[in-house]
């Protein structure tokens, strides 16, 4: 237990990088992140090492460690993993690792190439370049978990309660559902965007809906499936409320869809904010995004290629860890690809 | 009585290389058919039946899977050095298969009608109309009724018996001259299965083929075969007529399964069982692989594998009880 | 499979009615006065006074709605930059984009479902690997990353092809050249998914039992996959195809963004810009409808190829 508590505090520490935005003077939140990170990395790591020993005596293991033991030998998802804790690691020790702001411009040295001071160089107005892809980084991925996570929140809640009332709720919130699934996702974001206007907030609040569908559909086909236990009946007729039996008895059951389908989502999900910031709906600046950089880059093709390449690859490489790790946990828990 | 054999296996050996190690689904197994009769292939599930069966027609997954020895010699020729594209004309055409599963062996998104004429097309060289008008009689001569409207209908519009009867229809589309099942009626219904057992008896005879049943039914064993093998983790440990077979039994294993499978009016209070499990195929015991769950097993039986013991021209059996009574012929 | 189309064909008109509900109340979000949002900010009260009333901005909301219809269609709501018929706004820009994504749709089926199908067969091979891992990429790379990788090789330094804009037509050479590019990017990331669920749903079908018995039945093994394999692989590969549209569209305004593409994508991003709220009211509203649309055919597609549809 102590190891999936430390491996969720490890999570809530990269969560919390959204709430601290690029301001370089608050350096004590850095430090304290550092220490909530390491502290659960090391208590993950502890808990992982005693496991292994408790392995060889029992050879009877939950569903969850099985799932843990099977995504450990997939080399791949594991290396993936080692780059978001490494990226992760990174960006919130970024103020330590550069001296340069993400936002202070450099009049004396705008638009150069790779320098001792400049490690991959300016932009046009002379801001670092790293600097910016570190915090750049920070925000894509503190934003991208928060959208996945409340999105997976709202899509089983759905789910849930479609599943489990049946009858009119299900028809209600499966069409309601069906209607907002109708309509393609960018134009979704448009709209809302032309209505409400841009910021973090609505922009976090706009892709946490994006995926509501997929979550509600898949949680759903599990929990009448659930239903149909005996226990569950049996759990009714001696009282149980309806929200205990849900939380207690059918939601664990309905983990693993839940898992992979997030875990498989935060890569695209990440590639949706960076093109909403390309298109200058999503992180407005003079707070860095990578999308934002790219767009900006564009416009000095010619002149300073690092604009373009330096954000571009540090999204690809987020993005291509998360599909990595989120295609080892698919694996991991999808019994029917292990046989 | 010395018939050329129709089909004679000697020595197969298939293998399987797994992850965790190398699993022989065949070990050194011989057996011989002759024309038109029934051979009853029996055991448990993983004892090697549909292996070889499989490796008959070289259908075995390859990886994992691999026919690394022995000879399938059909009609004088060996499969096993057979190039792929001459054992696909064999394949459906000289020796045909059925399949347990008849919910999931036809293809969905084809008509029935199409799956049978595809191979009379293929290997007797058809053309489309006369091979729908030759699938249209052999579901009729399969007791399907209507044909003609249940050619063009999907799977999904039939019931398991029915489909199990289509499997058959595209089996002996080509009048095979071996046809091999593989635990035809496992799947169905107990009414359906003796209607598909008398059905395929009635076609066999008609069309004078030979037939492998694999089964692990005794009762249907008895109601069909000429000969029987009893298979046991990869290997054949007894082998014989099937009157020697139920009358005169040697293996231990056998008869263990012979009572197991007990008529009802024998009334007895409990139901005797074979003790056990069928060993891990990737950690199989050295000596014989039934010594583990043998109610008579002696020491020698932990220490050396058993050869075959002949009692007649055709019954013989692997068993450490009977090698010092009867001199082997082989 | 008269059924099912017709089935699908009157679920249109429901599906069709709340999608321009929702559009319409999502746009009502926007605070401050409906009136100045739909006639710009330097409008009069003269002209204020006369849209409330055109547009009922002054009664509840249903009747709102049904005049924003009706304006729509009659092309009396007017794009406020472009001062003319959002209607005919959004039908200019609709070629370039219909272009655009049509060629985009072609080239990704063309090369993913073929090595979709040899990934499958031939598992564990180089093509196997060089091209799951391409997929892999292309699931990754942000749309508008590749986009300007291209426009800096191919058109920066090689000096090969057009950086952006549009050649006027997909049958004249000028038309060609500057949508090669554009296309590409755009079917790149289909072209990975799709590759990808072909090999899966491939890999899947391959284990069947039917395959063994078409097997045993001396079929050729060309045959044996591409007719009784593919046909049942093709099934969630189609179910999928809708995702994937979905996701072109979001690709598309990139895309069109990117390559200053003259389509529908661009004209509603800038439309939010410029604060043409009518505009954006068509642009999201022509979109789904052929969203919708679209995705209709490939459910009728999906009843095609599914006998248990046909024969429901």
């Amino acid at each position: 237990m102590v190891r999936l508590k430390s491996f969720y505090l490890f999570m809530l520490s990269i969560l919390l990088q959204v709430w601290w935005f690029p301001m370089a003077s608050l350096d004590w939140i850095s430090y304290g992140l550092f220490t909530s990170m390491t502290l659960g990395l090391g208590l993950f790591t502890i808990a992982m090492a005693r496991n292994k020993k408790r392995q060889t005596a029992n050879t009877m293991k939950g569903s969850r460690e099985l799932m843990w033991l099977r995504l450990k030998k997939n080399k791949t998802a594991m290396v993936a993993m080692g780059v978001l804790i490494f990226l992760s690691y990174l960006t919130v020790l970024a103020p330590f690792i550069t001296p340069q702001s993400p936002l202070d411009t450099d009049w004396g040295a705008l638009s150069q190439g790779i320098s001792s001071t400049h490690w991959l160089g300016t932009d046009d107005m002379g801001r670092d370049i790293f600097a910016r892809a570190l915090f750049g980084i920070r925000v894509a991925m503190g934003i991208g978990v928060t959208a996945v996570v409340l999105n997976t929140l709202i899509g089983t809640f759905l789910g849930l309660l479609a599943g489990y009332y049946g009858g009119k709720t299900d028809t209600l919130i499966m069409r309601l559902l069906e209607v907002w699934n109708a309509i393609p996702f960018i134009l979704l974001a448009i709209a809302i965007m032309a209505a409400l206007g841009t910021g973090i907030g609505k922009l976090i609040l706009i892709v946490s809906l994006s995926n509501l569908m997929a979550f509600a559909r898949i949680i759903r086909g599990s929990v009448l499936t659930v239903k149909e236990h005996d226990y569950i009946a049996a759990a009714r007729v001696i009282g149980i409320s309806d929200t205990s039996i849900i939380l207690r008895h059918v939601l664990p059951n309905c983990i693993s869809p839940i898992l992979v389908l997030a875990s498989l989502s935060i890569g695209e999900t990440i590639l949706v904010i960076a093109g909403l910031s390309f298109l200058g709906l999503g992180i407005q600046p003079p707070m860095p995004s990578l999308g934002g950089m790219l767009a900006n880059g564009q416009q000095f093709l010619h002149e300073n290629f690092l604009m373009s390449l330096v954000p571009g690859v540090t999204i690809l490489l987020i993005v291509l860890s998360f599909n990595l790790f989120g295609d080892g946990v698919r694996d991991a828990l999808d019994s029917r690809l292990n046989d | 009585m010395t018939q050329e054999p129709l089909l004679e296996i000697k020595n197969l050996e298939t293998v399987f290389f797994t992850d965790d190690g190398i699993i022989k689904g065949c070990d050194k197994v011989s057996l011989k058919v002759n024309p038109g009769e029934t051979l009853a292939v029996v055991g448990e599930s993983g004892s090697g039946k549909s292996v070889t069966a499989m490796s008959i027609l070289n259908l075995i997954p390859d990886p994992p899977g691999r026919v690394m020895g022995g000879e399938i010699l059909f009609q004088g020729q060996n499969l096993v050095s057979l190039r792929q594209e001459e054992m696909r004309k064999i394949r459906g055409n000289h020796i045909a298969m059925i399949f347990q599963e008849p919910m999931t062996s036809l293809n969905p998104a084809m008509t029935v009608g199409d799956q049978i004429a595809e191979s009379v097309i293929l290997h007797q060289h058809l053309g489309k109309k006369a091979a729908m008008k030759k699938a249209e009689e052999m579901l009729q001569l399969v007791g399907i009724p209507a044909p003609t409207q249940r050619l063009k209908e999907y799977p999904h519009q039939m019931s398991g018996g029915m489909r199990q009867r289509v499997m058959i229809a595209i089996a002996l589309a080509c009048s095979p001259s071996l046809l091999i099942a593989d635990e035809p009626t496992s799947a169905l219904d107990v009414t359906i299965q003796s209607q598909i057992l008398k059905l395929m008896k009635k076609l066999q005879e008609q069309m004078g083929m030979a037939v492998i049943l694999i089964t692990h039914d005794m009762g249907v064993v008895a109601e069909t075969a000429d000969k029987v093998a009893v298979m046991y983790c990869g290997s054949i440990v007894e082998y014989g007529e099937s009157h020697d077979i139920f009358f005169n039994s040697k293996h231990p294993y056998l008869q263990g399964l012979k009572q197991s499978v007990l008529s009802i009016d024998d009334m007895v209070d409990e139901l005797p069982v074979i003790k056990g499990n069928i060993p891990d195929p990737l950690h199989l015991p050295q000596g014989c692989r039934f010594e583990p769950r043998c109610p008579r097993a002696m020491d020698i039986c932990k220490k050396e594998r058993p050869r075959p013991v002949y009692f007649n021209d055709k019954h013989h059996a692997c068993c450490w009880l009977h090698g010092g009574d009867h001199d082997t012929r082989s | 499979m008269l059924n099912y189309t017709l089935r699908r064909l009157m679920l249109l008109v429901p599906l069709l009615f709340f999608i321009s509900v929702m559009i319409f109340g999502i746009l009502k979000l926007t605070p401050g006065d409906p009136a100045v949002v739909l006639l710009g900010e330097r409008a009069t009260t003269e002209a204020l006074e006369l849209t409330r009333e055109k547009y009922a901005l002054n009664k509840p909301v249903h009747i709102q709605y049904v005049k924003m219809m009706t304006h729509l269609f009659t092309g009396e709501l007017k794009s406020i930059y472009y001062r003319e018929n959002v209607i005919m706004v959004v039908l200019k820009k609709m070629k370039p984009t219909l272009e655009l994504g049509g060629a985009a749709m072609v080239l990704a089926i063309l090369v993913s479902i073929p090595a979709g199908i040899i990934s499958a067969v031939k598992r564990n091979s180089f093509f196997d690997y060089a091209s799951m891992t391409t997929a892999l990429f292309g699931i990754s790379i942000p749309v508008f990353f590749t986009g300007i990788l291209l426009i800096y090789f191919f058109a920066v330094k090689m000096r090969l092809l057009p950086a952006s804009g549009y050649g006027g037509g997909i049958f004249t050479m000028d038309g060609i050249r500057h949508l090669i590019m554009p296309a590409f990017v755009l079917s790149f990331t289909m072209m990975a998914s799709t590759t990808r669920i072909t090999r899966a749903s491939m890999l899947d079908v391959i284990k069947e039992d039917y395959i063994r018995t078409a097997r045993a039945k001396g079929v050729r093994e060309f045959t044996v996959i591409m007719v009784h394999a593919f046909k049942n692989a093709l099934m969630p590969v189609t179910t999928n195809l809708g995702n994937q549209i979905a996701r072109l569209f979001a690709g598309a305004v990139l895309t069109e963004t990117v390559f200053a593409w003259p389509g529908v994508g661009r004209l509603a991003v800038n439309a939010i810009f410029r604060r043409d709220e009518p505009l954006v009211f068509g642009c999201v509203l022509i979109l789904s409808f052929i969203y919708v649309v679209v995705n209709l055919l490939v459910d009728l597609f999906y009843g095609v190829i599914n006998p248990q549809i046909r024969y429901e």
